[in-house]
C-alpha cells in the first residue's frame, strides 16, 4: 500500500521537474511578473517585475533547451512582454490602475463570456456527436431575433427563450437533416445557415418593427440577487446581482459535462462522434443521437443569442451577434472539446475583450488596435498554449450505414 | 482503425481550420451586405423608394439620402435626417430615395448610385462619409452635394457642409448634469472619437463644470454606433467609478448606455433625437435637429438659393440644436436653471470648447 503511494509521489515529483513542467513554470511567472504591477499588489519597484522575469526567462529557456520548444518559446514571450507591460503600468498612476483592473472587469468578463458558452456547450455536443456546427453563429442570431419576438408577443421572457430556443432548434433540424439524412457537406450547410439566419431575421426585423426598431419595454431576462452572496468580500457586488442566464449557462456546463462523461447517454454520443460503426453495431442509432445532439446544440446556441438581446440590451440589431458564434467554435477547439476547457475559452475571451474595453484612454495604444486584442490573444493562446487538440474521429463526416 | 481515423483527421485539420477563419471574417465582414437580403431594389441598398405627386409642374426634384451605417432604425441621427427628407417630400414636393450604408464600404456605391439615377441633390448623413462624399462631387460636377456633421476643405463648388454647434447643445446637458448629481461624477459614453461626437462630449464637461465646480468628469468610447452591448459596456464600467449621470453620443449603439442608466437606476441623457420616450430615467436630451438640416438644405436648394461651396452652421439661434424634454422626476431648479443658460448661450455670453482635453 504505503509503496505504491511513495511511488506515486515519485512520479509526480518527476513530473514536476520535467521540461514541461518547468516552461509552463515560466509563463506563469511571467505573467505573475506583470500582476505584480496591477492592483491589488501594484508594487512600485522596478526589480520586482525584472526578477521574475529573469525567472521566467530562465525557465523557458531551460524547458526550449530540452525540447519542450514551443512551451519554452512562450515562456521567453510571456517573460518580455509581462516585463515591459509592468514597467508600463508602473509608470501610471495607482488610481487609473485601479479604473483598469477592478472588479467591474470581474463582472464584464463574465458578461461577456456567457452567450459565448451557452453556444460552445452546444457545439461541443453537436462535434462529441460527429457533426460540424459552423451553423453556431446563425442559431444565435435567430435566438437573439427570436427570442426578443416571442418575448414581445407572449409578453414575458420565458416565453422569450422558448421561442428562442424554438427558432434556434428548427435550424439545426436543418442543419442535421441536410448533413445527416442527406451528407451534404457540413462545413457548406452550417455557412448555408448562417446566411439564411443574417437574412431572415434582417427581413423580418425591418419588415415587422420598421423604423422604430425592438419596443423598449420588452420583458427582459431578470438579474438574480442572492443576498448571502452579495456579502463575499470583493466578488459580492457581481455574483450577488448576476443576469439569470449566467447562473444558467454555469449550471448547464456542469450538466453538460456530467451528460457527457458520466452517463450512458454521453458515453453513446461521443461512440456516435469517435466510431459510429462500432456504436450502430451495438445498437445504439447513429442517426438519432446525432439528431438530437445537433438540434439542442441549436437550442443552446439560441439562448446565448436570446441572453444579448432579451438579457443585457434589450433590443435587437441587424447581425447583432458579430461573429460570437464563430468565436465560441474557436472555443470549443480551445478546450479541447470539453466543457469546462471551452468555459476556460470563453472567460479569456471575455477577460480580454473587458480588459481592451477599460485600456482605452489609459493606454496610449489606438482604440482600435486595441479591440483586437480579443482576437490576438485567443489566437496566441490557440495555437501556442494548447497545443495540438484532437477532434472526434468522426466529426465531419457523414455516416452511411451498412 | 484508430490510426486510420486520425490519419485522416490530420488531413482535415488544415482546411477546416482555414474554413473556420474564414467564415469568421466573412461573419465580421457581414455588416456590408446584412440586408441585402430584405431590402430588395436593384443595384444598391435601395430601402425606400418612394414618390410623390408634387404639383409644382414640370419636373420635380429629386433628392437622395445616403445614411450612415447606423441605419434607419437608430432612432436618432439617421431617423432624424430621414424625417427631414419626409418633410421635404411633403412640403416641397420633391421626389425622394434613400439608401442605406450597412458598411463604409457602400458609401461610394451609393453616393454613385443615386448621381447616375439623376437625382439632383444627394445628401450624406454622417462626418464619417466626408471622404466619400468628396470623392463623389468631384467625380459628378453637375450634381449638388451636402453632408450632414461635415464641411470640405479645400471648399468644393457643387457640394455643402452642413455642421451644428453640438457643444450648446451639450453644454446645456452637462449643466443640467452637474445640477443633478449626488456622486459628483458625470460620464459621457462616446461612439467614436470624431469631431461632431467630442463637440457635444466638450460641451458637456465644460456645462457641468460650470454648474458644479467640483464635478468629475469620464469619457468612454465604444467604438462602434450600432451595436448597443458595447456602449452599455462602457456606460456600466462608468457606472461602477461613480458616475451617477451618463451621456450618450453614439447614436443607436448609445441606447445600450441608457439601458444601463436605467439598470442601475442612475440618471441616463439622450441624443440627437427626443429620447424621453425611454422613460424617466432620462434626464433630457441634447437635441440635434439632423431633419431641419437637411430639411434646411433640401429647401435652398429647390428655391435656388443652395449655398454651393458654403458651410451652414446650426446652432440654438437657428434652432439647430437645442434641449430636450426633461424627466417628469428632475428636480425643477435644476431644469429652470439649466433654461436660464439658453439665452446666455444665444447671447454668446458661453465661452464653450469645442475639442475634449
Amino acid at each position: 500500500m504505503s509503496a505504491v503511494a511513495t511511488e506515486r509521489q515519485d512520479g509526480r515529483l518527476a513530473r514536476l521537474t520535467e521540461p514541461r513542467s518547468i516552461g509552463i513554470l515560466g509563463i506563469v511567472l511571467g505573467l505573475l511578473a506583470f500582476w505584480l504591477a496591477l492592483p491589488p499588489w501594484t508594487v512600485r519597484f522596478e526589480g520586482a517585475p525584472i526578477a521574475a522575469g529573469i525567472a521566467a526567462a530562465a525557465a523557458g529557456l531551460w524547458a526550449f533547451m530540452r525540447d519542450e520548444r514551443r512551451i519554452g518559446t512562450f515562456a521567453l514571450v510571456a517573460a518580455a512582454l509581462g516585463t515591459a507591460a509592468a514597467i508600463w503600468a508602473q509608470g501610471r498612476e495607482v488610481s487609473s490602475l485601479e479604473g483598469v483592473v477592478s472588479v467591474g472587469l470581474v463582472a464584464a468578463t463574465l458578461r461577456y463570456a456567457t452567450p459565448l458558452a451557452f453556444a460552445a456547450l452546444g457545439g461541443i455536443f453537436s462535434e462529441r456527436a460527429g457533426v460540424v456546427n459552423i451553423g453556431l453563429e446563425g442559431m444565435m442570431l435567430a435566438g437573439a431575433f427570436f427570442g426578443i419576438f416571442a418575448a414581445v408577443k407572449g409578453e414575458h421572457w420565458t416565453v422569450g427563450l422558448l421561442g428562442a430556443m424554438a427558432a434556434g432548434g428548427l435550424l439545426a433540424a436543418i442543419h442535421a437533416f441536410f448533413s445527416i439524412h442527406l451528407r451534404a457537406d457540413q462545413i457548406v450547410v452550417g455557412t448555408a445557415i448562417n446566411f439564411l439566419a443574417l437574412g431572415v431575421t434582417g427581413y423580418l426585423f425591418r419588415y415587422i418593427y420598421k423604423e422604430e426598431g425592438t419596443p423598449s419595454d420588452v420583458s427582459r431576462i431578470p438579474e438574480l440577487s442572492v443576498p448571502g452572496l452579495r456579502d463575499v468580500p470583493f466578488l459580492g457586488d457581481v455574483i450577488g446581482e448576476m443576469s439569470l442566464m449566467i447562473w444558467l449557462v454555469i449550471i448547464l456546463l456542469i450538466v453538460g459535462y456530467l451528460i457527457l462523461f458520466k452517463t450512458p447517454t454521453g458515453l453513446r454520443l461521443r461512440s456516435v462522434g469517435e466510431h459510429p460503426k462500432a456504436a450502430d453495431t451495438v445498437g445504439i442509432s447513429v442517426f438519432a443521437v446525432r439528431y438530437i445532439a445537433v438540434i439542442s446544440s441549436g437550442m443552446l446556441a439560441a439562448l446565448g443569442g436570446a441572453y444579448l438581446s432579451i438579457g443585457f440590451v434589450g433590443s435587437f440589431n441587424e447581425n447583432m451577434t458579430v461573429g460570437r458564434g464563430f468565436i465560441a467554435l474557436a472555443a470549443v477547439i480551445f478546450g479541447k472539446w470539453h466543457p469546462f476547457g471551452a468555459a476556460a475559452g470563453c472567460l479569456l475571451f471575455g477577460f480580454s475583450s473587458g480588459l481592451a474595453q477599460r485600456l482605452q484612454g489609459e493606454a496610449d495604444i489606438s482604440a482600435n488596435l486595441l479591440s483586437t486584442l480579443p482576437y490576438v490573444l485567443t489566437l496566441i493562446a490557440l495555437v501556442g498554449l494548447i497545443g495540438r487538440s484532437r477532434p472526434p474521429a468522426a466529426v465531419g463526416r457523414p455516416y452511411v450505414k451498412g | 482503425m484508430q490510426n486510420e481515423g486520425g490519419c485522416v483527421n490530420a488531413f482535415r485539420r488544415l482546411p477546416w481550420l482555414a474554413l473556420l477563419l474564414a467564415s469568421l471574417a466573412l461573419a465580421l465582414g457581414l455588416a456590408a451586405c446584412g440586408g441585402d437580403d430584405g431590402d430588395g431594389g436593384g443595384g444598391g441598398t435601395a430601402a425606400e423608394d418612394t414618390t410623390t405627386g408634387g404639383d409644382e409642374g414640370g419636373e420635380k426634384m429629386k433628392v437622395g439620402l445616403v445614411t450612415d451605417i447606423g441605419g434607419l432604425n437608430d432612432r436618432g441621427f439617421n431617423q432624424l435626417a430621414f424625417q427631414g427628407l419626409k418633410q421635404a417630400e411633403s412640403d416641397l414636393g420633391v421626389e425622394i430615395r434613400v439608401l442605406e450604408s450597412k458598411s463604409d464600404a457602400d458609401y461610394i456605391p451609393n453616393l454613385q448610385t443615386l448621381a447616375e439615377d439623376g437625382f439632383d441633390l444627394i445628401i450624406s448623413v454622417g462626418f464619417l462619409m466626408t471622404e466619400a462624399t468628396a470623392e463623389a462631387a468631384k467625380a459628378f460636377p453637375d450634381t449638388k452635394f451636402a453632408i450632414v456633421d461635415s464641411a470640405f476643405d479645400p471648399p468644393l463648388d457643387n457640394a455643402q457642409g452642413l455642421l451644428f454647434k453640438e457643444q450648446e447643445a451639450g453644454y446645456l446637458v452637462g449643466y443640467m448634469a452637474g445640477l443633478v448629481t449626488e456622486t459628483g461624477t458625470v460620464s459621457s459614453v462616446g461612439g467614436q472619437k470624431i469631431p461632431p461626437v467630442d463637440r457635444f462630449i466638450a460641451g458637456f464637461q465644460k456645462g457641468a463644470k460650470d454648474a458644479n465646480p467640483d464635478v468629475k468628469t469620464l469619457n468612454g468610447y465604444s467604438q462602434d454606433f450600432v451595436a448597443q452591448d458595447k456602449c452599455k459596456e462602457v456606460a456600466l464600467d462608468q457606472i461602477s467609478k461613480g458616475s451617477d449621470v451618463v451621456f450618450q453620443v453614439a447614436g443607436g449603439c448609445g441606447l445600450g448606455a441608457l439601458d444601463a442608466a436605467k439598470s442601475k437606476s442612475v440618471w441616463g441623457i439622450g441624443v440627437d433625437a427626443d429620447q424621453a420616450f425611454l422613460g424617466s430615467h432620462v434626464l433630457s436630451s441634447a437635441l440635434k435637429r439632423v431633419d431641419v438640416a437637411v430639411f434646411k438644405a433640401i429647401e435652398g436648394a429647390v428655391n435656388d438659393a443652395f449655398e454651393a461651396g458654403g458651410v451652414t452652421s446650426f446652432g440654438l439661434a437657428e434652432d439647430g440644436v437645442g434641449l430636450g424634454k426633461t424627466s417628469p422626476d428632475a428636480n425643477a431648479d435644476a431644469v429652470s436653471e439649466t433654461e436660464a443658460q439658453i439665452e446666455k448661450i444665444k447671447a454668446g455670453d458661453v465661452e464653450i470648447p469645442e475639442t475634449v482635453g
